[in-house]
């Protein structure tokens, strides 16, 4: 099953049990507008390439939209699709002033050179640049892209349209970016983490964990928990997983990290695994942070960890889910979990909006109060209509553009 | 189908029947006659045409009808003693629309139309009671099926309310939590 077919049925369950028509239905799934645009660009060694990139607009009931752009060869139409109305609902559950988008561009970043990335990029702009803007579709990083791709985003923008720090967020610091932004999906995943640790009983000490993916995310998360005393006994990469039963100096793994450009790879004193093995590896918390899919109804059956926070986006199929969840698994859903990179992207417009520099501090405290308000309303909802946190998410995500959608009415 | 004996003491407790003075029920009997039935025998067939009005005097009648889709038969209703039935064909001729059939052994007062005209051309009082009461039953049918008819109608212009307003509803009042 593709992501966009998952996103589908989540909304669909939810939609079943809040038992909404039809046409309801496709007033709050169909997107707003679609764009398909081509970039072609003449290469370093002198060829031309013709690059295909897309901005999906789901909803704008409750704000501007917003969403990251995303560099990846599997891009297409389908899955930039359901990543935006994703983010309809993610904003929603966290209560921030923006509905959902999302864009890329279907290109492996690493086949290309920087001069060549921040060509496609500009060009990029310039086939969207008229469609989006501080107070309608705000980009932002997604896998692929990061704080360069951003600072050349507005840059070219800019050229259009003049000053305009709030046309994308995730920039870098020295560019009118956010401090904490670059934390913060990782530093939210984990302050979600204690929440539910302490909702369920839990001491961090005593919960062994298993985190799968090593990148912005993986490693801000690793770091976060390590410091709350979490008792992290797997981390992975692209060069597989590292196990230590009695816990991996998460520090340690982080300097290997940054002097290894990033890599795990040789990160010594652990026992090596792959990455599916790791998924199923006697742990309390599972927390899948890289790729979409990797939990299927396939591995299910033997993933032991009783309770999984969906860092990355869609890691957990449907029919897994259904499987995890009969088992009594539970599973904080990717549109809450990893919630804080929109949150604190929402934290930089605001800044650049308002002129003013909030500093670390804040960013982190009201990160930390969005979250926990949004966490709050997703476990009692789940309590209170025995539901899943995932259905329960939606629920209150559905509701609250619903709600938004009928005040402004459609005429 | 046989004749019998008037069985005068028990007309007082006939509603069609019930202000008659001696002497008008005396009128009356004297061009009415009493039949009888086994169960399951037909006393009018659905369709056929007969001008007489039927009081039940002793067991249960059933009005049956056939189902046009079906072919079924089936029971709309059942007449109990003292009550009656055929005074529509009785003041108006027309085809029945429904069967009488005994559900039981039944001893019914049959009154014929022609010797009733006779009681009217004699300006007997007995006919003008036995029209006015007759009438009062068929009155109060009427006005059940015409507020019958009334609540059909508005039920079938009763606007469903709108797929925006149930949505309204929902979100602000089901799942507003």
């Amino acid at each position: 099953m593709k992501a966009h077919e998952a996103a589908q049925l989540y909304f669909n369950r939810a939609a079943d049990l809040m038992d909404l028509s039809d046409n309801m239905r496709r007033l709050l799934s169909i997107p707003k507008r679609e764009v398909q645009v081509q970039i072609p660009v003449e290469l370093d060694n002198g060829e031309i390439a013709t690059f295909v990139g897309y901005r999906v607009q789901h909803d704008d009931a409750r704000g501007p939209m917003k969403g990251g752009l995303r560099y990846h060869p599997a891009v297409d139409l389908d899955e930039i699709r359901a990543l935006a109305s994703l983010m309809t609902w993610k904003t929603a559950v966290v209560n921030i002033p923006y509905g959902g988008a999302k864009g890329g561009i279907a290109i492996d970043p690493r086949k290309h050179s920087v001069r060549e990335m921040e060509l496609i990029t500009r060009k990029f702009v310039d086939q969207i640049h008229d469609l989006i803007g501080p107070d309608t579709d705000i980009p932002a990083p997604d896998m692929g892209t990061g704080a360069q791709e951003m600072a050349w985003f507005l840059n070219q923008y800019e050229k259009y349209h003049g000053y305009s720090p709030a046309c994308v967020t995730g920039k870098p610091v020295e560019l009118h970016g956010a401090e904490g932004r670059e934390e913060a999906t990782g530093r939210g995943v984990g302050i979600l983490a204690f929440k539910l640790m302490s909702r369920l009983g839990r001491k961090p000490a005593n919960t062994r964990v298993a985190l799968q993916g090593f990148g912005n995310v993986g490693s801000y998360c690793a770091a976060f928990l390590a410091e709350a005393d979490f008792k992290i006994v797997a981390l992975s990469d692209l060069s597989g997983a590292y196990f230590r039963p009695d816990g991996i100096d998460v520090s340690a793994a982080l300097r290997h990290a940054r002097h290894n450009r990033g890599s795990l790879e040789g990160f010594s004193g652990t026992e090596k695994l792959t990455n599916a093995e790791l998924l199923e590896l006697d742990v309390e918390l599972l927390i899948p942070a890289a790729l979409g899919g990797v939990i299927t109804a396939e591995n299910a059956p033997r993933i032991k960890a009783p309770i999984i926070i969906e860092a990355a986006n869609a890691p957990t199929t449907p029919d897994a889910d259904a499987l995890l969840h009969d088992r009594g698994a539970v599973i904080l859903p990717d549109i809450l979990a990893n919630a804080g990179g929109v949150t604190v992207s929402y934290f930089e417009w605001a800044q650049n909006r308002q002129h003013y520099n909030w500093g670390l501090s804040r960013v982190r405290q009201e990160l930390d109060k969005a979250l926990s308000d949004g966490f709050e309303r997703v476990w009692d909802m789940s309590n209170q209509r025995k539901v899943s946190l995932r259905t329960a998410a939606y629920f209150i995500g559905i509701g609250r553009v619903g709600r938004a959608t009928v005040l402004g009415g459609i005429r | 189908m046989t004749s019998t004996a008037l069985p005068r003491e028990r007309l007082s407790q006939i509603p069609l029947l019930a202000n008659f003075t001696a002497r008008e029920a005396e009128d009356l009997f004297s061009i009415a006659e009493t039949v009888q039935f086994q169960p399951g025998a037909t006393v009018l067939a659905e369709d056929e045409e007969s001008c007489n009005l039927w009081i039940v005097l002793e067991g249960t009648c059933e009005i049956v009808k056939q189902s046009d889709q079906t072919g079924h038969k089936v029971v709309l209703a059942e007449v109990q003693p003292h009550q009656h039935f055929g005074e529509m064909s009785f003041f108006h001729p027309a085809p029945h629309s429904a069967s009488v059939r005994a559900k039981t052994a039944v001893k019914l007062l049959r009154i014929d139309r022609e010797a009733y005209h006779r009681l009217v051309d004699g300006q007997c009082p007995a006919a003008y009671k036995l029209a006015f009461n007759t009438i009062g039953g068929l009155a109060e049918r009427l006005r059940r099926a015409s507020d019958r008819l009334a609540d059909l109608d508005s039920a079938a212009n009763a606007k469903p309310p709108s797929e925006w307003s149930t949505f309204r509803s929902k979100m602000f009042d089901a799942w507003n939590l």
